[in-house]
């Protein structure tokens, strides 16, 4: 193996890999209280790997598929820019191998690792890392799916808060070291326009919109 | 469930090309070019946005306690040199206390 992608997945085991593996047991546990199989609860793990999408699919009962496939794609949208943003730190013969592995964990991962790293090395830390948090997540969603109905709500409840505080965290800590600042203060700033939309709209299309809304506009003071 | 199955092919292939898109859209552009610049505003926006929703859209945590425990969590992380855990698992023990209060 390579020395580049040993240490990415060396550095997969740290403690936003012990908070992710916690999301994808509440999902499993989740998925399996909505009636999906475990094959199904893999397959989305490991092909959606965004779990707001992943969560929003699980609304998919009969009659309710394609709001909940547009819902899900509303809520994972970020994942095209994230890609976009990723793509040149990662260029390479390698980079389409990078594709499946765009989502939370491993894009923040590697937006703070990658620019301090060789080029020639930054595609294979990434593959490194990011297959072995997507192996943590598949197998912790077949732990979530095991364990379901073992949990007391409380515990299952607290799971499902485990993620929000998650990435509260990790952009403390990006405005900390002088981070975006002004992207995440105008994500969050646009949020009331998502509440703003009429009753029976899917929430993930508010979701977009104070994304698109909050970053641009941040990009446009960025630019002055 | 053969509708669910459905409905995770096609969102599975949906995200494999916003991922694609993505990477594609970006791939001769330099790392400062304004559209690259501005899609990593929209995701950092997008995640924050997210953060903010999950925290006050009505769910099964009253959303004061969520609150306090986002802002607990947050300050504990900072004060403990910004550990990951620690921070976290300050931030559920605020969030149960505070829904414990709040009964």
């Amino acid at each position: 193996m390579h020395p580049a992608t040993r240490l990415g997945a060396t550095e997969a085991f740290g403690a936003h890999t012990i908070a992710m593996a916690a999301t994808f047991i509440a999902f499993g546990v989740a998925a399996r209280e909505a009636g999906f199989s475990l094959g199904w609860s893999l397959t989305s793990s490991a092909a959606i790997y965004g779990m707001a999408g992943q969560m929003v699919l699980l609304g998919a009962q009969p009659g309710a598929g394609t709001a909940a496939v547009a819902g899900a794609i509303m809520a994972n949208a970020r994942f095209m820019p994230m890609a976009a943003a990723l793509a040149p730190l990662v260029r390479g013969p390698l980079a389409p191998y990078c594709v499946p592995f765009v989502a939370i964990t491993p894009w923040a991962a590697a937006m703070r690792n990658l620019p301090g790293m060789p080029q020639p090395d930054r595609a294979r830390w990434f593959l490194g890392f990011a297959l072995t948090v997507w192996t943590i997540g598949l197998l912790t969603t077949a732990i979530g799916y095991a364990v379901a109905g073992t949990l007391s709500a409380p515990v299952l409840r607290l799971l499902l808060m485990v993620n929000v505080l998650y990435f509260a965290l990790m952009i403390a800590a990006g405005l900390s070291r002088g981070g975006p600042w002004r992207a995440s203060l105008g994500g969050a700033a646009a949020v009331p326009l998502a509440l703003l939309l009429p009753a029976g709209i899917p929430p993930a299309w508010g979701l977009l919109g104070a994304a698109l809304i909050g970053g641009t506009a941040a990009f446009l003071l960025r630019r002055r | 469930m053969d509708h669910g199955w459905a409905s995770l092919l096609a969102a599975a292939l949906a995200m494999l090309l916003l991922r694609a898109t993505g990477l594609a859209l970006a791939w001769r552009l330099p790392p400062s070019h304004p559209a690259i610049a501005w899609a990593a505003a929209v995701s950092e926006a997008a995640l924050s946005a997210w953060v903010v929703l999950a925290l006050i859209s009505p769910g099964t945590w009253p959303i004061a306690a969520r609150l306090a425990g986002a802002a607990v969590g947050v300050g504990a992380f900072m004060l403990m040199g910004r550990r990951l855990l620690p921070g976290l698992a300050v931030g559920l023990a605020a969030l149960w206390t505070a829904d414990l209060l709040l009964r």
